[in-house]
């Protein structure tokens, strides 16, 4: 264009023309920048404004900031609106441009003057310069010229200007000024992929000090979402106003919850961008270092266990939910898998109760029965009579039924399920769940391999540890081996072994590692179905090594990787509640005895001698027999702990685990076969050893005579029995009576029981404001009606007793073996001696308890004068009358050792008339302990036993009869009385009262 | 928020619900993979799982963006995960369009 044609076309009016035109042919055009003028009121139009202003001081500065702002509007218009929100802060970082740019400016400065007032338009027109630059045309030659010519020049250049566009648009392939026009306007077409093409390795892209800040700012847990979205939203309205957010972004992680983390360059940002935003807690706003960058943003695959089909996962809800299922095949964009699993069907009968409800008009019920049902495989036939119509096979032959849109294969429901609502972790399938889908016939059984994958899943690169010895089985250095070092997530360094790289240091990922054993090390099971049994490795083959168990003696095979070195020996030996060696209850009547603890199982020995593997849940519960007894073959007693030896049969010998009925289970760890338990009868085993050195029968029975406490401790020299504090039923009765201390630290000192149990009592002292605890056989009672204090014993012994004839046999009849209590043997003996033939075949064995027993008596009865010492009792004091009824005991041979009644005297003497220290002996805890060592002593057993079984059981009868009191108080006068022949004859009670005195 | 809609784009993970993938497809990808109009590929194309949201306003300025390489994209909002994978083919074709598909799920990791 040449000065000449301008000067043609210097008409002012020319450039309005130009203008309508412009407006007519490019209306799109015109459209996105007077939508970024509209935004860009705030800066821009203050910019604007003041271009014309400073145009005439200093044009230049001026139209540089408005220019610049154009140039960028272009830039961005190829982009989404959102890009217009850069606008202003590209505006500002514009003025900084280069040379080239300025040179064009002044021309259009003129142009700004003469147009001043109407700033719309002239950004219009800048906007067509700024067009027709882009589609090619170079004039920054002319530019040059208007820079020095008039007004007139330059809008002649620029009508011509338009008129060489129209030619050029005429002339352009219509194509390709189609693809530019996408190119810069068009929306989504036109955005191409502007994702990097080349990887960038992220540890490339680690932050730095130079990169914007990330805060961590606490918000309410659960809101975090919805405050990113409302921080999206406040930026997005917020851009083009006065106060425009300055953050770059704001994110939330799941795994960090009840933060929110938003990145800028200033903490000012982040507080104002949070300003209003309910839920923030913007106080508590940390800067998160920059080395934590990348955990915030970590993308972790790890958290997912990766499905493939045969893994197993659970249903997270609805009908199945908790559910086994086995992963049969995984849709293509991995969000959804087909499960296999047992379906749980109920063929229409909540229907049916639905509908029944519904006639009754009772729904309410119905919702409780609606419950689930159970989980069982799919049965065609039921389906089918269920409901028909929906019920189809798919193949004649096979087994696969589409029932009510679902369908079913070989029993088992086929479903797709979203993954998102699958349990994939931790899932350990219980065996019982996955005995469920090994059911069927064409299974071979349970896929152990996937179910210990699915098991292992979790840690399964965290197998090693320091101190193992690796091997590398595949990449680079396949064959290297050595100790691993130190591991760091996932890779492992190892100290090679190898020759050649001996002592280096080698880095390999875990996975290319798997542990290396060879044969005869003595290795621990740490993963699996086998999971702690030891053995030793006998056979390896890859990663799969054998192994014979230490304790089954069987060859267990299993992953390298579930091993571990191991000194030790040992197994499992619990399973939830039950124990190796527990004894339980299997049915109403069958118990088991557990021999082995697997992963999900028991072995057990039931009474039937069989072996078999149950559940847990088979268990009903734990039957808890420490205490029971029994007799061996020789009538001698055996407990739980007793070594015994089968007499017959297979000899076996072993500890008795346990007792029940007549079994007992036996424990050998020399035997392998059931783990060394075995079980026998108890009629059927001689006692060897008795648990704690217990004194056992021999083989001629219980020895009764040497389980008397008194013949133990040394017979009559070392003293007489302690008396026996009878247990009394109901209210304590010392309690409330005054007491007077006899001993310890309070001797003398008198007050009042509170408290008492058995043994001790809580006394408040009158003299001191305390309660003390004493043992009561250290109180002295205060008599009700004086001043005498009697001891505990006299205290709580019947007052009838005390003041009457008799022996204080309740005392015995309070103890805890009542038949024995016999006691009652002097009543009896005289019976024994004169009607000995007629109770013919008891006489044996009365004879053999006797010997036990009488001297229990008479220890009793030597004590008994112990009571009357006192002095209260006169009629015992003639003890000596009794030694007539005594003497026809003395007929027994235990008896007389017994019987030679001077010592009665004697030990009454020293024993019980001496003050306390003469009675310390009794407080002595082995004398405290005379019942429970009668407890202790076998002796119901051996009646009960087989042995005396014949005659035990008349006994009891009768001597149940005669253990009242009143019997007894026949005794002493009475016996003198009555022949003793009728005592043989005539147990009744009332008889007998009438001879007491 | 229709946060049950809404769903990741597997290749650029731009988190919007499924009608505005129909509506608008994808700002970054559609070149790509022409999701716009075209409910089957929306449903290949995109996920419904994902976690980690990123309001993401100037990718250019970034860090976050970077990292996540999402710095070159139009600004939105973002997920750090998206879980599932793209389709075979529609990798293939990506590969001959000479992009490489790069999985958001955590699967790789460089």
């Amino acid at each position: 264009m040449s000065a000449l044609e301008n000067m043609f076309d210097s008409d002012p009016e020319e450039d309005g023309v130009r203008h309508d035109e412009e407006e007519q042919e490019l209306p799109r055009r015109q459209e996105q920048p007077r939508e970024i003028d509209r935004y860009d009121e705030g800066d821009g139009g203050k910019d604007r404004g003041n271009s014309g202003g400073r145009g005439a001081e200093r044009p230049r500065s001026g139209d540089q900031d408005l220019d610049g702002g154009d140039v960028d509007d272009e830039d961005d218009e190829d982009d989404e609106d959102e890009d217009d929100e850069e606008d202003e802060e590209d505006e500002e970082s514009e003025v900084e441009e280069d040379g080239t740019r300025r040179r064009k400016r002044p021309r259009r400065e003129r142009r700004n003057q003469f147009l001043d007032v109407e700033a719309e338009v002239d950004e219009d027109e800048e906007e067509l310069e700024e067009d027709e630059d882009e589609l090619g045309r170079e004039d920054g030659f002319i530019q040059d010229e208007g820079q020095e010519g008039d007004f007139g020049r330059v809008d002649d250049r620029l009508h011509r200007e338009v008129d060489r566009q129209r030619a050029a648009i005429a002339e352009a392939d219509a194509e390709r000024l189609a693809s530019e026009y996408r190119e810069k306007y068009g929306r989504s077409a036109a955005s191409k992929y502007r994702g990097e093409m080349n990887v960038v390795p992220q540890r490339l892209l680690v932050p730095s000090v130079n990169d914007p800040n990330i805060w961590g700012i606490r918000c309410k847990p659960g809101k975090e979402k919805a405050i990113v979205r409302t921080i999206w939203r406040k930026k997005a309205s917020l851009q083009y106003s006065n106060h425009p957010l300055e953050i770059l972004s704001a994110f939330q992680r799941d795994n960090f919850s009840g933060y929110v983390y938003v990145e800028a360059r200033k903490m000012t940002d982040v507080e104002y961008a949070l300003k209003g935003i309910v839920n923030v807690y913007a106080r508590q706003m940390i800067l998160v270092p920059i080395p934590e960058y990348t955990d915030l943003l970590r993308v972790n695959k790890g958290s997912d266990v990766e499905l493939v089909p045969g893994s197993y996962v659970r249903i997270k809800r609805g009908k199945y939910q908790g559910d086994l299922a086995v992963v049969e095949d995984l849709s293509e964009n991995g969000l959804e898998a087909q499960l296999k699993l047992v379906p749980r069907l109920d063929y229409g009968r909540t229907q049916e109760i639905l509908g029944q409800a519904g006639i009754d008009g009772k729904r309410k019920r119905s919702a409780k029965l609606s419950s689930r049902p159970a989980a069982r495989l799919f049965s065609p036939m039921e389906a089918r009579m269920s409901d028909p119509k929906n019920w189809q096979q798919r193949q004649a032959k096979d087994n696969h039924y589409i029932f009510q849109g679902e369908e079913y294969i070989n029993g088992y429901l086929i479903k797709d399920f979203r993954i998102a609502h699958l349990i994939t972790e931790n899932v350990e399938p219980t065996l019982e769940e996955v005995t469920k889908f090994s059911s069927t016939a064409d299974d071979e059984g349970i896929d152990l391999q996937s179910l210990a994958l699915s098991l292992k899943q979790a840690s399964s690169n965290a197998t090693f540890q320091p101190g193992d010895h690796v091997e590398v089985h595949e990449g680079e250095q396949t064959g290297v081996y050595g100790r691993v070092v130190s591991i760091d997530r996932d890779i492992v360094s190892l100290r090679a072994e190898t020759e050649g790289l001996k002592g280096q240091l080698v880095e390999i990922p875990s996975k290319s590692l798997r542990k290396k054993f060879n044969q005869g090390d003595h290795v621990r099971v740490i993963g699996g179905k086998y999971k702690d049994e030891t053995g030793m490795v006998v056979r390896i083959k890859d990663d799969v090594v054998t192994i014979i168990g230490d304790l089954s003696m069987a060859e267990i095979t299993v992953f390298s990787k579930d091993l571990k070195e191991a000194s030790d020996i040992g197994g499992r030996n619990s399973l939830g509640k039950y124990q190796i060696h527990d004894l339980v209850q299997l049915s109403a009547n069958n118990v088991a005895c557990i021999i082995k603890v697997e992963r999900d199982a028991f072995r057990v020995l039931d009474i039937n001698g069989a072996a078999q593997t149950i559940l847990p849940s088979a268990i009903t519960m734990k039957v808890d027999n420490k205490f029971s007894f029994a007799t061996d073959r020789n009538g001698s007693e055996i407990r739980v702990g007793d070594t015994v030896k089968e007499t017959d049969g297979e000899g076996r010998q072993g500890v008795i685990l346990h007792i029940y009925r007549t079994y007992a289970f036996l424990h050998d760890r020399s035997q392998n076969e059931n783990a060394g338990v075995s079980l026998v009868r108890t009629r059927n085993v001689t006692a060897i050893a008795a648990k704690g050195g217990r004194i056992t029968g021999s083989s001629n029975g219980p020895d009764l005579t040497k389980m008397n406490p008194r013949m133990q401790i040394g017979g009559e020299q070392q003293g007489m029995l302690p008396p026996t504090i009878p247990r009394q039923g109901g209210r304590d009765r010392t309690i409330g009576q005054t007491v007077k201390v006899r001993q310890g630290p309070y001797k003398g000192l008198l007050g009042i029981v509170k408290d008492a149990t058995d043994a001790v009592a809580r006394i408040e002292l009158h003299s001191k404001s305390k309660i003390i605890s004493i043992e009561k056989t250290k109180l002295g009672f205060v008599d009700s009606r004086g001043n005498k204090t009697i001891s505990y014993e006299e205290f709580v012994t019947p007052k009838k007793f005390l003041n009457g004839n008799v022996s204080p046999m309740p005392q015995y009849q309070g103890g805890t073996t009542p038949s024995w209590l016999g006691g009652q043997t002097p009543a009896r003996t005289p019976a024994w001696a004169t009607s000995g033939d007629s109770n013919g075949g008891r006489t044996p064995a009365w004879a053999a308890q006797d010997g036990g027993r009488t001297p229990a008596w008479s220890a009793s009865s030597s004590r008994t004068p112990a009571w009357n010492a006192g002095g209260k009792t006169p009629a015992y004091g003639s003890s000596g009358n009794r030694t007539p009824a005594w003497n026809p005991g003395a007929r027994t041979p235990g008896r007389s050792a017994w019987d030679t009644g001077s010592r009665t005297p004697r030990a009454q003497d020293h024993a019980w008339n001496d003050e306390p220290t003469a009675r310390t002996p009794w407080e002595d805890p082995t004398y405290g302990r005379t019942p429970g060592a009668y407890n202790a002593a076998p002796t119901p057993g051996a009646i009960s036993a087989p042995t005396p079984g014949d005659i035990s059981a008349p006994t009891p009868g009768r001597w149940d009869d005669m253990a009242t009191p009143a019997v007894y108080d026949a005794k002493t006068p009475g016996i003198a009385a009555a022949t003793p022949a009728a005592w043989g004859d005539e147990p009744e009670t009332p008889r007998y009262a009438p001879a007491s005195p | 928020m229709a946060t049950r809609t809404e769903r990741a784009c597997l290749v650029c993970g731009i988190v919007r619900t499924f009608n505005a993938f129909c509506e608008q497809g994808c700002p970054n990808c559609d070149s790509l993979l022409s999701l716009q109009n075209s409910e089957e590929n929306v449903h290949a194309c995109t996920s419904p799982s994902f976690e980690g949201l990123v309001a993401m306003s100037e990718p250019e300025k970034s860090w976050v963006a970077r990292w996540l390489r999402i710095d070159g994209f139009q600004p939105g909002t973002y997920a750090v995960k998206v879980n599932g994978r793209l389709p075979e083919e529609i990798v293939q074709s990506l590969d001959a369009q000479g992009v490489r598909y790069r999985p958001r799920d955590g699967s790789v990791q460089d």
